[in-house]
């Protein structure tokens, strides 16, 4: 799962959201890092809707604009809980390798 | 609508139909919903999209498009005609590939010959006597790249195939580009120079190109890479023991033939093959040397055009009856290629009528 799919995913956890609302989320979610153009995000939004991971919750019109609101689908939220333990598990064994380097390292220097 | 909105729309039409028709008024709320000021009629007015925006629709605009070209090169969801002409270019990406990585192993070996670095074969007299010397520069200019590519494409490593034939077509399009800068001094007549030039371009691009759109994710993994493998060591093996009978006093040869002798190998066993069995086995090789034949026609155009250069003697005669009689043979094959790919697509259903692009999401519940 690409890191924009994985957050877009994250952001549509607990509420729908339209499209603008997903950008700000995943801004906030990454802390800034991630700024998704329009363009990168209906790129990923579309093969997250054919893949039944996100679908259409509602349409409104605003301003005399067009605004749709997107939810997580149970499927969407099986594929990121799949995700979120996968980078777990990732990040549990660089952490155990991490300490065990600092602690050798303290071990060698004292 | 204001200038903005205008103005982005128009950036959008970048994008496929279907696509603007299912995600377009969306897309544009959202970027509008990006700009706060946009409510103001006077900013709108002067405001562009960023480039930063633009470059996400253009590449998405890419996407897509290349998703189009892939869904009828054996996509998901492919009908069986769409399913021999992904056959039919992955099979022109392995093929083009065996023999650009055939070629480099050649000039490699040829290469570590001349400065002696082969055990037990002393290098050839003139190499010793003007020291010769090739480094890493003539490695790249070798085209060694495509041997890795090649490997790649086989282990089913796809995207490390795709971005080492891109690197690996650079030095041929170099080369390329300093033959259009040789056709300003007009040595060579510039009938051989543009003939020279349009092969060298087909033949180099033509598996690039084959190895981009044919190998997609949906694509199927290469089948029997032990027997390309194969084709490799004999293609390396039946190539080297040509040109060491043709330098101990045998036919002379052509730089083409490395490249025609395959294709009308393939060809002759291919239609040999096709006479044995039903009319329904081997139509993506026949499609794919159909397609080729083009490229292996221009190469040996260039052949002739360059062989009327040289000065008359037996060797130019005995070239460029060769090269004739490939030119001949390579018609020869063609059209019942031709015949019987054309014969067996129409056999098969057509793409059905699935959008090639992601529809919108469905309603909602």
């Amino acid at each position: 799962m690409t890191e924009p799919a994985f957050f877009i995913l994250t952001a549509l956890v607990g509420a729908p959201c339209h499209g603008y609302g997903i950008v700000a989320e995943v801004r906030e979610l990454s802390q800034g890092r991630v700024h998704l153009k329009v363009g990168t995000l209906y790129g990923v939004l579309d093969r997250l809707v054919a893949d039944g991971l996100v679908g259409l919750d509602r349409e409104e019109i605003q301003q005399g604009r067009l605004r749709r609101y997107y939810r997580l689908t149970e499927q969407g939220a099986d594929a990121l809980a799949a995700e979120v333990a996968r980078q777990t598990a990732n990040a549990d064994v660089a952490s155990r390798r991490l300490r065990a380097l600092r602690a050798a390292s303290a071990g060698g220097s004292a | 609508m204001n200038m903005l909105e205008q103005r982005y729309r128009a950036v959008l039409r970048l994008l496929p139909r279907a696509y603007r028709q299912a995600w377009e008024d969306d897309m544009v709320d959202t970027f509008l919903s990006g700009v706060p000021e946009s409510d103001d009629p006077e900013f709108a007015e002067i405001a562009r999209p960023s480039w930063p925006e633009i470059a996400s629709v253009v590449a998405l605009a890419v996407r897509l498009r290349l998703d189009a070209v892939r869904s009828h090169l054996g996509g998901a969801g492919a009908s069986p005609r769409d399913l021999v002409w992904g056959d039919a270019v992955r099979l022109i990406a392995l093929a083009g590939l065996l023999v650009h990585s055939v070629a480099a192993t050649l000039a490699v070996a040829n290469m570590l010959w001349l400065n002696g670095r082969i055990p037990g074969l002393a290098p050839p007299d003139f190499a010793v006597a003007f020291g010769f010397h090739t480094g890493w520069r003539d490695l790249w200019t070798s085209g060694f790249v495509w041997i890795p590519a090649f490997v790649a494409l086989l282990l089913g490593y796809r995207r490390v195939a795709q971005g080492l034939a891109v690197v690996a077509v650079v030095p041929a399009l170099l080369n390329a580009v300093a033959n259009v800068s040789a056709l300003i001094d007009s040595s060579p007549p510039v009938a051989v120079q543009v003939s020279g030039l349009a092969a060298e371009v087909l033949l180099n691009t033509a598996s690039v190109f084959a190895v981009l759109a044919g190998f997609h994710r949906d694509a199927p993994l290469v089948r029997r890479p032990a027997w390309w493998l194969a084709a490799y060591a004999a293609l390396f093996a039946g190539i080297l023991g040509v040109e060491v009978t043709s330098f101990h006093g045998g036919l002379p040869l052509d730089d083409s033939f490395i490249y025609t002798l395959p294709f009308l190998t393939a060809a002759v066993v291919c239609l040999g093959g096709h006479a044995r069995r039903s009319a329904s086995e081997g139509p993506p090789w026949a499609l794919a040397l159909a397609i080729l034949a083009p490229v292996m026609l221009a190469t040996q155009t260039t052949t002739v055009l360059e062989n009327d250069l040289l000065p008359l003697g037996t060797t130019r005669s005995t070239l460029m009856a060769l090269a004739l009689a490939k030119i001949v043979a390579i018609l020869l094959v063609t059209g019942p290629l031709a015949f019987l790919a054309v014969r067996s697509l129409r056999r098969r259903p057509p793409a059905p009528a699935a959008p090639a692009v992601p529809s919108g999401p469905p309603a909602a519940r």
